[in-house]
């Protein structure tokens, strides 16, 4: 759901690393050269980062809407 | 040359490369063997902390309360193998534990207005040296009006148990033109320096080495 703590191979952590990481890739970087200067120099710990998607962020924005929506329901019967 | 040997001329130890998570050390004639026990002890035979029981006091996130221990009993934590004993070898022998063998940490993030993601940094530790290794790995993202609160209790344990408890993340030996030579490169989770795992893996080799003697002495009374 969000990215793993660490690498499911060899254990070392990459969690820390993700935003980071997910922010110069969005900004237009090249992955591979975003690992290279996180340090991430194994390619099982460059897969975790390359091919994980946090479904989490899929999920979120209903539990906004059901908060907003309790919200208005509150407003209303004040 | 047997193992006693090399523990008492550590000279015999090169350090080629060294950082504070990488380190690679010459082994000058340490047989095959015993170089080898040196190897698989530093990956998963010192001890070192991580999160073993969680106590969910409330969980209202997308998480459930299993992902969200399995979460934190992945987080490394920095560990200080002098002030602390493993839980089966302290003397408080109690399966509760004691301050020498368990260390709390709580996480409660509060009430959440506006969506944000819960990092370590807000594991706050009952003491000051075991904590998080990293300030910024996520372990949950929270909707408005979410919470987690949880208590978790920290012990330490071996990687043969559970890969959280790993030392290390890599450690290989490699062969090097000279027949009696070769190279240990052992890379840290970050628990403990890469240094610190090979001596303690020298001094866990020594104490393993030692009670297969007495095991085979016993055989043969």
């Amino acid at each position: 759901m969000l990215i793993p703590v660490r690498c499911f191979t060899c254990g070392n952590l990459i969690a820390d690393k993700h935003d980071n990481y997910q922010n110069k890739v969005r900004a237009g970087e090249d992955p591979a050269k975003v690992l290279d200067a996180l340090g991430i120099t194994r390619y099982c710990c460059r897969r975790m980062l390359l091919t994980s998607l946090e479904t989490i962020q899929q999920i979120i924005p209903f539990y906004e809407a059901i908060q907003r929506r309790h919200q208005e329901v509150q407003s209303e019967l004040e | 040359m047997d193992f006693e040997d090399f523990t008492q001329d550590l000279s015999s130890l090169e350090v080629i490369s060294k950082d504070d998570k990488k380190m690679s050390v010459k082994l000058k004639g340490v047989p095959l063997q015993y170089a080898n026990a040196l190897r698989r002890v530093c990956l998963n035979g010192v001890p070192v902390f991580a999160i073993d029981t969680v106590d969910i006091l409330e969980n209202s996130s997308v998480l459930p309360d299993e992902g969200l221990a399995h979460r934190l009993g992945l987080i490394p934590i920095k560990t200080d193998l002098k002030r602390f004993n493993e839980p089966s070898k302290c003397e408080c022998k109690s399966e509760t534990g004691c301050s020498n063998c368990k260390v709390m940490l709580v996480l409660d993030s509060g009430d959440t207005e506006a969506t944000r993601t819960v990092l370590s940094d807000e594991l706050t530790s009952e003491d000051d040296s075991v904590k998080p290794i990293a300030d910024n790995i996520p372990i949950v993202q929270l909707a408005p009006g979410q919470r987690v609160k949880v208590e978790c209790y920290a012990r330490l344990g071996r990687g043969s148990e559970h890969a959280k408890w790993n030392s290390a993340n890599i450690a290989i030996l490699t062969e090097t033109d000279k027949e009696d030579e070769r190279i240990l490169t052992v890379e840290s989770t970050g628990s403990l320096k890469p240094e610190q795992i090979i001596l303690a893996g020298v001094e866990e080799v020594g104490v393993r080495l030692s009670e297969f003697k007495d095991m085979i002495n016993e055989v043969e009374a």
